[in-house]
């Protein structure tokens, strides 16, 4: 029995497959987008207790994928916990992210402890 | 008394005319001596008589009728009748002369006394007389008697005046005829220093000196003489040598037959005067001059505003002479025709009243040259305080102005250099940031893979197979390759801003190149995209720096297909056209927004349409660069959604070697 399900929302194909493993290794089942568009399309199917996702991507990036989960008229979507893994590095961004309803903020590049650690708390 | 002394002489010549020759040749002769007196006292105004004291008759001759008015001079015929007319307080003084000169037996006797005529007045008469003795005793006397009475009159009149000017602070001379002084007032005497002594039969030329005016000395001469008043002003001097102004009035007097008898003067010591009128009109004269030779620019006008005042300043500045300029109206000399009305306004608020304080404008000199003046005016009052004019006083700041115009050129700039300098400061500053901010993310993601391929390495080693481990060490060399060509971005741009890349050309493979290129481009972009490439096999070797030319290929192709994430195809032609080489790149992709166009060659500078795609905004500015240094040309064509058209044109000369084959490859 999984530990829960993640959304992995991340473009850079080598860094979502190691994501993935790792995630899968603590006994998570992972959904992997490579875009926010692909992401949203996901979260109704997928069922995810958390969305981990990238900024920057192509076609959505991740500040549309967290305005939309938060404008979700579903609950339990909207109310979702986001983590955001993030390759920028500058305050601003940080209080960017939370103000549009991130739940952690996490700059790249960072261990994998920590990163699981963070999921951990959250589901 | 004529026809007393004819009847007398008469009957004393009857008796000899009979005795014979010699006393008719004496008849003859008395005659003749009688005719000569009858001449005489007709010639003379005076009244004649003969006193016969012995027989106390008194003769009189016609005069006495004239001078008096008596008809009748039998009346008069004694002694007691002349005693009785005259005047009753003369009537002693005459008896006791009289009787002093019988008393020493002079033979002559002078007096004045009145006499009354006819009509019961006086006349003061001048009376002398011989007079003869017979035995001691005074028994004849024969004389004449001058009426005086005129004369007496004038000195009369003399006398009542002369009181009046002794008595003023005026100074006053009397001369007779030959302008020799009679008489002159204690004022005279007091201010002069002379004493009345010094100045009796002098003329008044004592008083003139060495600066009296010798023009108006002559001209009073000639105007008095002539009988007319004059009034002068004339400097004079004191006996000690001190000068004095007199304001003299000069009148001339006469006689009943018109004739000058004397001149009176009078004369006021205006010497004060003088001297505060000289002192103001030194003053005067001063300020003129100040005001004429001032360095500063100094004019006036009426009320009318047309020149009243106009000084050497002005002349050299303005180029009218004074001359030419009084009577104008100012601002026809001045100002050009534009600023005529601006000036006429000013000038007529000081007219009004108002001060004009440190104005500044544009003149325009005789020759039309440009000069700029800055100026104070006030208004000019009359003693009544009613404004009369304007004065200005200016200043010419041509110079000053040009100095200070140049100088605000000059600061302005200085300005400007400073804050383009200051700009491209900033502009730099900005680039750092942004290459600190970009390149830091840019590094982040392939540091976060190797970070979490080594830690996966680490934590997992010994349950992964070979082939897990070594894709893990794949990715992370992967990351490597890619963190290092970033790097080579970034080093590139930055020494492209610097200018500081050499041109190597060499001989190289152009199409062998090009298709290293594509590749390296395929494998960094995944595949995702179809590379289409349309070949002119003609051109084989080409002349060039490699390294250039696979910046901007690269660069050009990776955006290509960065920026067309939902199309396949990416077209590269590589043609010759006329000496040209001519590289075109085509996608359908996102397209670039007109408003990005201005800014697209600058470092790190992204389309507004590209938040989503990952770059680091150097491409472009790379493409420039090298664009630039091989002596090419950049065109970018493009439209929103519909894709992008690059096309980059090098020179194409004898470096390039023809290939007869022509080739399409894909």
């Amino acid at each position: 029995m999984a530990r829960g399900n993640i959304l992995l929302v991340e473009d850079t194909v080598d860094l979502g497959e190691l994501i993935m493993q790792f995630l899968e290794l603590e006994g998570y089942k992972v959904t992997w987008a490579q875009n926010g568009e692909a992401a949203i399309k996901l979260v109704a199917t997928c069922n995810p207790q958390l969305i981990i996702t990238d900024m920057i991507m192509p076609i959505m990036g991740g500040i549309e994928v967290i305005h939309k989960i938060r404008q979700s008229s579903d609950a339990q979507i909207n109310k979702m916990p986001i983590i955001v893994l993030s390759a920028r590095a500058t305050p601003e961004d940080e209080a960017f992210a939370y103000q549009a309803g991130a739940t952690n903020y996490i700059i790249k590049p960072c261990s994998i402890t920590s990163l699981i650690n963070a999921v951990q708390s959250l589901v | 008394m004529i026809n007393t002394i004819t009847h007398t002489v008469g009957n004393f010549l009857l008796i000899p005319k009979r005795k014979g020759a010699k006393i008719q040749k004496l008849c003859k002769e008395l005659a003749e001596v009688r005719r000569k007196y009858e001449l005489l006292v007709n010639a003379i105004d005076d009244t004649i008589w003969d006193w016969d004291i012995t027989n106390n008759t008194i003769d009189w001759s016609d005069g006495l009728r004239i001078m008096f008015g008596y008809k009748d001079v039998n009346k008069l015929h004694s002694y007691a009748s002349w005693f009785e007319n005259i005047h009753p307080a003369d009537k002693d003084d005459v008896i006791e002369g009289l009787q002093q000169v019988f008393d020493q037996n002079k033979v002559s006797w002078k007096s004045l006394y009145r006499f009354r005529c006819s009509n019961g007045s006086y006349k003061h008469i001048y009376s002398r007389c011989q007079i003869l003795y017979e035995g001691g005793t005074p028994c004849r006397l024969t004389g004449i008697i001058q009426d005086i009475d005129e004369r007496i009159g004038a000195i009369q009149e003399v006398e009542k005046l002369s009181l009046v000017a002794s008595k003023t602070d005026n100074l006053v001379i009397i001369t007779d005829a030959q302008e020799r002084i009679e008489w002159v007032n204690e004022g005279l005497i007091k201010r002069t220093g002379y004493s009345m002594a010094e100045v009796i039969g002098k003329t008044k030329d004592l008083f003139h000196g060495y600066e009296t005016n010798q023009d108006t000395l002559r001209m009073m001469r000639k105007n008095i003489l002539a009988g007319t008043s004059v009034t002068e002003e004339l400097l004079n001097y004191t006996k000690d040598g001190e000068k004095i102004w007199l304001k003299i009035n000069v009148n001339p007097v006469f006689d009943d037959s018109k004739k000058i008898t004397r001149f009176i003067s009078v004369a006021t010591d205006i010497t004060a005067e003088k001297r505060y009128e000289t002192e103001i009109t030194n003053i005067a004269n001063e300020l003129s001059d100040l005001i004429e030779n001032a360095n500063a620019i100094i004019f006036g006008t009426d009320e009318l505003c047309q020149v009243n005042e106009w000084n050497a300043s002005a002349t050299k500045l303005i180029g009218y002479s004074k001359q030419e300029v009084l009577g104008r109206k100012l601002t026809h000399i001045l100002v050009g025709i534009k600023q005529r009305e601006n000036i006429e306004q000013l000038c007529q608020q000081v007219l009004d009243g108002t001060a004009l304080s440190l104005h500044e404008f544009q003149i325009v000199n005789r020759t039309g040259g440009i000069g700029t003046l800055l100026v104070s005016a006030t208004p000019r009052k009359n003693s009544m305080g009613k404004i009369i004019g304007l004065l200005v006083v200016g200043q010419d700041i041509t110079e000053l102005s040009e100095y200070r115009t140049s100088l605000e050129t000059k600061v302005k700039e200085r300005t400007e250099k400073l804050e383009a300098a200051l700009k491209k400061e900033n502009h730099l500053v900005e680039l750092k940031n942004q290459f600190v901010a970009i390149a830091s993310h840019e590094f982040r993601t392939p540091l976060s893979i190797i970070n979490f391929a080594t830690n996966f390495l680490g934590e997992h080693f010994e349950k992964l197979s070979i082939t897990e481990v070594k894709s893990k060490l794949e990715k992370i060399e992967k990351q490597v390759v890619h963190m290092t060509s970033l790097l080579d971005d970034v080093i590139m741009a930055g020494r492209t801003e610097l200018n500081k890349i050499p041109v190597n050309e060499s001989k190289v493979d152009l199409l062998q190149v090009v298709n290293k290129i594509i590749e390296d481009v395929r494998q960094a972009t995944k595949n995702k995209h179809q590379i289409n490439l349309r070949f002119d096999n003609s051109i084989r070797q080409i002349e060039t720096d490699e390294k250039l030319l696979r910046n901007i290929l690269i660069n050009l192709l990776t955006n290509a297909v960065k920026f067309s994430p939902h199309h396949q195809n990416v077209n590269l032609e590589i043609s010759a056209v006329q000496g040209d080489l001519i590289f075109e790149i085509v996608d359908q992709g996102i397209g670039i927004p007109e408003e990005d166009f201005k800014r697209l060659f600058t470092a790190f500078n992204r389309g507004s349409n590209t938040k989503s795609i990952a770059g680091t905004g150097l491409g472009l500015t790379i493409v420039k660069k090298a664009v630039d240094l091989l002596n090419g040309k950049i065109e970018i064509q493009s439209k929103i959604n519909e894709g992008t058209t690059v096309k980059v044109i090098l020179p194409f000369d004898s470096k390039l070697e023809l290939n007869s084959e022509r080739s399409n490859q894909s």
